[in-house]
């Protein structure tokens, strides 16, 4: 009776080992699954955020080079444009008439458009020319051209050109241009 | 049946391997992807843009119209008045205020470049060089060279605003050449 026992116990528990090492590789499978799983994810996750400066930098990129073109300051005679240069005197009418921000007067439709017009080009973004000279003095406040930062930023990114200023058809001063990106 | 089952098992090996080796290429994939090249082509922009405005600023010499001049014809100066072979005695004809050409070319330069590019954190380096005639085997190309205290370029990746030739009255046409670097 006792031998009758034995010989059917054995498969049994053979079949229970076999179980428990189908069970164990099933585990380690899915358990490198996941890790394979959680480390796309943290890669995924690097990658939008490296996707996004990306496209913020394309972005600063592109309006400095906006800026860098914009008839309203570029240095032109005739239908001559000179790079890398603003007229002094055309940065300073739009510093005075607040112009790429809509004009300084009662908000008028028109002003409203002109607002839309600019915002369209620049968008969120700050741009600023600071005439430079060798030393430091108090003359090197800087022109503020467009100041339309985003609400609750929460990244920045700012790009620098150098400028030349034209006063006077023989004049040209050093300056400096910043342009800064919201996101 | 014995066969069958180290069969299955390295079956098993294999897929486990083949994972891996998945997941390895992938990490390698995306480890040697190039970043993009959105700063090189500012900087280079911006290299080209800092010497194109830096040589046609004016500069005062001193007191009045008259004495104004751009800082690309006090580098031409220098360079008339420095080249290899120019007699000791010789004098600067044409000094900017009670500069020499070549000293008041230097100090200008270094301080505009350190308020833009030393204040943005860029590394730089700005070289003026005679024409090759001039230049014996031995001799140092360069007759102005100016860089940041913090360190130029050598060693580092940087971008060149290319060669800015202008010509001169007694040497020729000098190259002068900005490089920027992070």
């Amino acid at each position: 009776m006792a031998a009758t026992t034995n010989f059917s116990f054995v498969p049994q528990k053979k079949a229970q080992i076999h179980m428990t090492e189908t069970i164990a590789v099933l585990f380690i499978f899915f358990i490198l699954i996941l890790f394979g799983l959680i480390f796309y994810a943290q890669f995924q996750k690097s990658a939008f955020k490296e996707k996004a400066e990306e496209l913020l930098q394309k972005r600063a990129t592109e309006t400095m080079l906006k800026v860098l073109f914009l008839p309203e300051l570029i240095c032109s005679e005739r239908s001559l444009t000179e790079d890398n240069c603003f007229e002094l005197a055309k940065v300073q009418a739009v510093v005075d008439g607040n112009l790429l921000e809509g004009g300084r007067g009662v908000d008028t439709e028109i002003d409203q458009e002109k607002r839309d017009y600019y915002f369209s080009i620049f968008s969120y973004a700050t741009i600023k020319v600071q005439q430079l000279s060798v030393a430091a003095d108090e003359n090197d406040e800087p022109y503020v051209l467009y100041d339309h930062p985003l609400p609750k930023f929460t990244k920045s990114e700012p790009t620098f050109f150098v400028v030349a200023l034209k006063e006077a058809p023989d004049t040209y001063h050093f300056a400096s241009l910043a342009v800064t990106v919201y996101s | 049946m014995k066969n069958k089952k180290a069969q299955m098992e390295i079956i098993g090996l294999v897929v486990i391997v083949i994972l891996i080796s998945l997941g390895m290429l992938f990490l390698v994939q995306f480890s040697l992807k190039e970043k993009p090249d959105e700063k090189a082509f500012t900087r280079k922009g911006l290299a080209f843009s800092t010497l194109s405005t830096l040589l046609k600023t004016t500069v005062d010499c001193g007191l009045g119209d008259e004495q104004r001049r751009e800082l690309r014809e006090v580098l031409g100066d220098c360079a008339s008045n420095s080249y290899p072979g120019q007699s000791a005695d010789a004098s600067f004809t044409n000094r900017c205020g009670v500069e020499e050409s070549c000293a008041f070319f230097t100090s200008t330069a270094s301080g505009l470049l350190e308020r833009t590019l030393g204040v943005w954190g860029k590394h730089y380096e700005f070289q003026a060089q005679f024409p090759a005639r001039f230049l014996s085997p031995n001799s140092e190309p360069f007759f102005l060279s100016i860089s940041p205290n913090a360190g130029g370029c050598a060693e580092r990746e940087r971008d060149s605003s290319g060669l800015f030739p202008q010509p001169t009255e007694s040497v020729g046409i000098i190259e002068s050449v900005l490089y920027v670097c992070e």
